[in-house]
């Protein structure tokens, strides 16, 4: 019954859980449009027969028409309600839990992307590669505010809490590529954290995955001393204070203070980290505190490896384990402050590792 | 009900000012309790004190120990609208737990 | 009867109107701005209130129109992220509760409440006065919030975004409408007293109009549910600008608790929006139709269930939040329950009609819009109360066509229905009658042409709350855009005619159309203690004709209800 409804009124369906969604849509739309023409029908053709002055017969009511009558149409609203409740469940229930073989994704939302990583480990920013017709479970979480991951062609959507693990599950049907977006207002880029759902054929799937690039072990390192040292407090999106934006600047000529421009490669790195207010990019203020002392060569080597990978190219899905050192919530917070994992009195103190 | 020597508006006032100052000071006993050494006991004491101003107001302010049974049953009503927002918020909060 | 008639009892007179000698009315009972400012008569509040919701109801529409203007195109071509962001929701906060919540309450309630119990003003004056104050303080502080830089949350101020992560000016927002809560609990408080004590003699509960139910009911959810809006803005309040811990997550709180205490307010507010629409359509539509109200007590019932049953069912709101599956079948249960009440009251709305002798006027015009979009949005909510299909339209734009139907739809066709209904009442003038049905046929013909769009795109999964959207959800924006323009001037024309009909309209007689009511027998406009005299009820309320036959000419109303004597 799903295809009733015409292609360019509905996305693709392109999941196990699209068609049946579509079935009861299509379902609860006919019963709809039968009540309001109904409605419509009984208030227009009054409105005409019985307009003041016209010589339509208005003599008694019907014995018909009795409080009996309105317990009658009460109860058969009621029965016509909680039948479509009981369907409605009935699918609900059955699609709630993940196949136990379910491949499990972990995803990771944050202002204003989106980081996917297969249990296979191909890392992807605001892409997950999957293969068609096997079921997905997807392990669900913030870096910051709510998220939302929303597949419309899956209709599927589930929020991502920050400290807290959503866990949702699909199984696609077809291939091809499908939109996936963010659909719980999270600030200014709300309607450009875009994304994208490959769904492949096994095969195909396989080739990719086989292609997927291994991680630089020094990068890695240093993305996890720039969070703990406090480096995105000021230099990650969303943080209060003005600070450019390290994504992609490997490489690049920035404009300097009193004419001057700088191409950023590791030299000049070194300077910004130890000597920040000598050479202060154009539209910011010089109030990077300086490293000097705080951190030893090496560590500054794995920081210039994680900026000239890209800060936006690495994530840290195992955050997902939720280890205070690794998830910083809030803009300035550092790992020092104490956190309870626990969202509710009584909980385990470690949530357990996926 | 006592007999007024000042005026009705002045003895409204008067009343009114004492409850607040009784509930401001517990307010201040609850911030001190959330300080104090009760460990697993700070939840309870903080309970017993929102108790205690709960029943002051209910006492002292909204005069329940005086009130014919149909405002006191429109007191409790009260309670209860509280209570499907309690009822039903824990059910979800505590089944989400049961599925980590 | 005694006409107490006075000379120049008369306000913005035409000067080419003949000095006829007119009842004494509220409006020429003091003159001074101070005579309107520290006023206890319950019709002059409901006209201050009116100015302020006025006000807010063209803030919040220019709010909307700049956002339908920016998504003509998928990408951002108007104003910037932020902008937008602020845009809509200053859209949402604004028509939400310094538009929707006080609009039929404050206006109509606060006017009409007493005069269809016959009483001669609230029961605590002073305190509805207290209560504009608070309503307009409330405003102010939103309106500072706006204009210091405005707010980018959304009208739902989820956290952490709200207390943590927004640059906006969250608290001052967020203190206007805890301020504005409170007026409308005083309010509430005020119009249970007043039903409870000052109906007159032979007004007993069942012989109540339906607006009078409404009201009740209403002030009811009032009382029960804003309180914890209030309990939830101090808490967003404390952790954003004095740090406390509560719903921070990374020390121990827990977001969806938020949205617990938030919804379980905000969803009795919908409900707070919607029965006072459903009382002035019941008095419309009997007027109009010459017809008793069919099912009188399964009428009030329904309005009972409603306003009861609402309290369960917030979850709703929340289906994607991660909610176990077990907390959404109940929530989902209640929300199809809750729908039963509405559904009904439909039905004998539309019996209402059978074998009646329907007039066309305005208000009938608006109520019969209201009927259809009524239908339409209530039947949506059954698509969002089944947890697949919620999850699939959830915070897209099929949901913003939803609430836009009942809310834009049914409840501010319900208001303007009331305000032509009891304009001549209130303002002792008639407006023209010929504009007045072309603004209601062209507001119904712009308001679908707006939202209806607005549910495919939604189906489509057009996200809500984007500034820029994928491209092919354009066509869908355009039409919505192009019938926001029609709408846009649907809603001016009334701003028009009725402002004009002030000045120059020709004067009401007491009883323009005929209807039952003991807000009918009195002057148009009413004095300042309401009646000439005591009112008496001696039968049922809409006596448009004997208990047991329906009108079979188009007769008279038969006069029971009240006197003027």
């Amino acid at each position: 019954m799903g295809n009733l409804i015409p292609a360019f009124l509905k996305p693709e369906s392109a999941s196990v859980q699209a068609a049946k969604v579509d079935m009861i849509f299509t379902g609860l739309t006919l019963i709809s449009a039968g009540i309001v023409a109904l409605v419509i029908g009984l208030v227009v053709t009054f409105a005409i027969r019985f307009r003041r002055g016209s010589r339509a017969n208005r003599g008694e009511l019907p014995s018909l028409v009795s409080s009996e009558f309105e317990i009658g149409w009460t109860a058969a609203t009621l029965f016509v309600f909680l039948f479509i409740f009981w369907w409605a469940t009935s699918i609900e229930i059955g699609a709630y839990s993940a196949p136990k073989d379910a491949m499990e994704v972990h995803v990771v939302a944050k202002q204003w992307m989106w980081k996917t990583q297969s249990a296979s480990g191909a890392r992807e920013i605001n892409e997950l590669h999957v293969p068609v017709g096997a079921p997905v479970r997807l392990i669900l979480t913030s870096q910051d505010v709510i998220h939302s991951f929303y597949i419309p062609a899956f209709r599927l959507k589930r929020d991502a809490l920050p400290y807290q693990q959503t866990e949702t599950w699909f199984q696609a049907t077809k291939t091809g590529s499908f939109h996936l977006l963010c659909t719980e207002f999270c600030g200014t880029d709300h309607s450009r954290m875009l994304g994208r759902v490959i769904v492949m054929e096994p095969q195909d799937y396989a080739r990719w995955l086989s292609a997927q690039p291994e991680r630089d072990g020094l990068a890695e390192l240093g993305e996890r001393l720039f969070t703990a040292r406090g480096c995105s407090g000021c230099h990650d999106a969303g943080s209060k204070v003005h600070a450019p934006s390290l994504a992609g600047i490997w490489g690049q000529a920035v404009p300097l203070e009193g004419n001057r421009t700088a191409t950023v490669d590791e030299a000049y790195l070194r300077d910004s980290i130890l000597q920040p207010k000598r050479d202060v990019v154009v539209g910011y203020e010089p109030i990077m505190p300086s490293y000097e002392g705080l951190l030893t060569d090496g560590e500054i080597q794995s920081l210039v490896a994680y900026i000239r990978l890209g800060t936006d190219k690495l994530d840290l899905i195992q955050s997902l384990s939720l280890e205070p050192s690794q998830n910083i919530c809030a803009p300035g917070q550092s790992s020092a402050s104490p956190r309870s994992p626990a969202m509710v009195p009584g909980a385990p103190a470690q949530t357990p590792r996926p | 009900m006592s007999e007024q020597r000042q005026s009705p508006a002045r003895a409204i006032w008067l009343r009114s000012l004492v409850v607040w100052a009784i509930l401001i000071a517990l307010l201040g006993l609850s911030w001190l309790a959330a300080y104090g050494p009760f460990g697993g006991w700070t939840v309870a004491v903080n309970f017993g004190i929102a108790a205690a101003q709960a029943t002051l107001v209910a006492v002292l302010f909204m005069r329940l120990n005086e009130a014919s049974a149909l405002v006191r049953l429109a007191a409790v009503c009260g309670l209860f609208w509280a209570s499907i927002l309690f009822a039903l918020t824990l059910s979800d909060t505590f089944s989400r737990l049961a599925n980590v | 009867m005694s006409s107490g008639a006075t000379a120049d009892a008369t306000t913005l007179a035409n000067p080419r109107e003949l000095p006829l000698e007119l009842p004494a009315s509220y409006l020429a009972d003091g003159r001074t701005l101070l005579s309107w400012l520290a006023t206890t008569d319950h019709k002059r509040i409901a006209i201050l209130y009116a100015v302020v919701i006025t006000f807010f109801f063209f803030v919040g529409g220019i709010a909307a129109t700049l956002v339908r203007l920016e998504l003509f195109t998928p990408q951002a071509d108007l104003v910037g992220s932020d902008t937008y962001n602020k845009l809509f929701s200053l859209h949402g906060i604004v028509m939400v509760w310094f538009f929707l919540i006080p609009s039929i309450p404050t206006t109509m309630g606060n006017f009409l409440l007493p005069l269809m119990i016959g009483a001669r003003d609230l029961a605590f004056p002073k305190l509805n006065l207290v209560s504009w104050y608070l309503n307009l303080g409330g405003g102010l502080l939103t309106l500072a919030a706006v204009l210091a830089g405005g707010i980018d949350t959304g009208w739902t101020f989820y956290v952490p975004y709200s207390t943590t992560f927004s640059n906006s000016f969250v608290t001052l927002a967020v203190l206007g409408v805890l301020v504005s809560g409170f007026s409308t609990i005083a309010t509430g408080v005020n119009f249970i007293a007043t039903v409870h004590y000052l109906r007159a003699p032979g007004m007993t509960w069942f012989r109540l109009p339906l607006f009078v139910w409404a009201m009740y009911t209403t002030s009811l959810i009032f009382v029960l549910a804003t309180p914890v809006l209030a309990v939830t803005l101090t808490l967003v309040v404390a952790e954003r600008s004095f740090g406390l811990p509560i719903f921070d997550p990374a020390r121990g709180g827990d977001p969806i608790l938020f949205q617990h205490l938030f919804w379980f307010y905000s969803h009795p507010a919908v409900y707070i929006m919607v029965l006072p629409a459903m009382g002035v359509i019941s008095e419309v539509i009997t007027c109009y139709a010459r017809r008793r109200i069919f099912g009188y007590s399964f009428m009030v019932y329904a309005l009972v269930a409603i306003a009861m049953i609402g309290f369960f069912t917030w979850g709703h709101h929340m289906f994607t939040s991660g909610m176990s599956p077990y907390a959404a079948l109940v929530f989902s249960f209640l929300s199809f329950i809750v729908a039963v009440p509405s559904a009904i009251k439909v039905f004998n709305w539309t019996a209402t009609l059978y074998r009646g002798q329907i007039g066309f006027e305005s208000p009938m015009l608006y109520a019969l819009g209201f009927l259809g979009l009524f239908t339409v949005g209530g039947l949506t909510g059954l698509f969002l109360a089944s947890v697949p299909i919620d999850v699939h339209v959830q915070d897209t734009y099929f949901v913003v066509a939803h609430f836009h139907y009942i809310m834009v739809g049914a409840s501010v066709s319900a208001y303007f229905a009331g305000l032509h209904f009891w304009w001549p009442k209130i303002t002792g003038r008639m407006y023209p009658e010929a504009w007045a049905r072309f603004a209601a046929i062209l507001m119904f013909f712009g308001f679908n042409l707006t939202f209806f769009p607005q549910f495919i795109a939604g189906y489509l999964g057009m996200p809500r709350r984007y500034h820029v959207y994928p491209p092919e959800f354009q066509v869908w924006n355009v039409l919505s855009s192009a019938g926001a323009a029609v709408l846009a001037a649907a809603y001016l024309m009334p701003l028009g005619y009725l402002t004009w009909s002030v000045f120059f309209g020709s004067r009401a007689p007491n009883d323009p159309w005929n209807a039952s009511g003991l807000e009918w027998r009195t002057t148009s406009p009413p004095p300042r203690q309401n009646f000439f005299g005591n009112p008496e009820v001696l039968a049922q309320p809409y006596n448009y004709h004997p208990e047991s036959t329906p009108p079979i000419k188009d007769q008279p109303r038969v006069p029971s209800q009240g006197s003027l004597t």
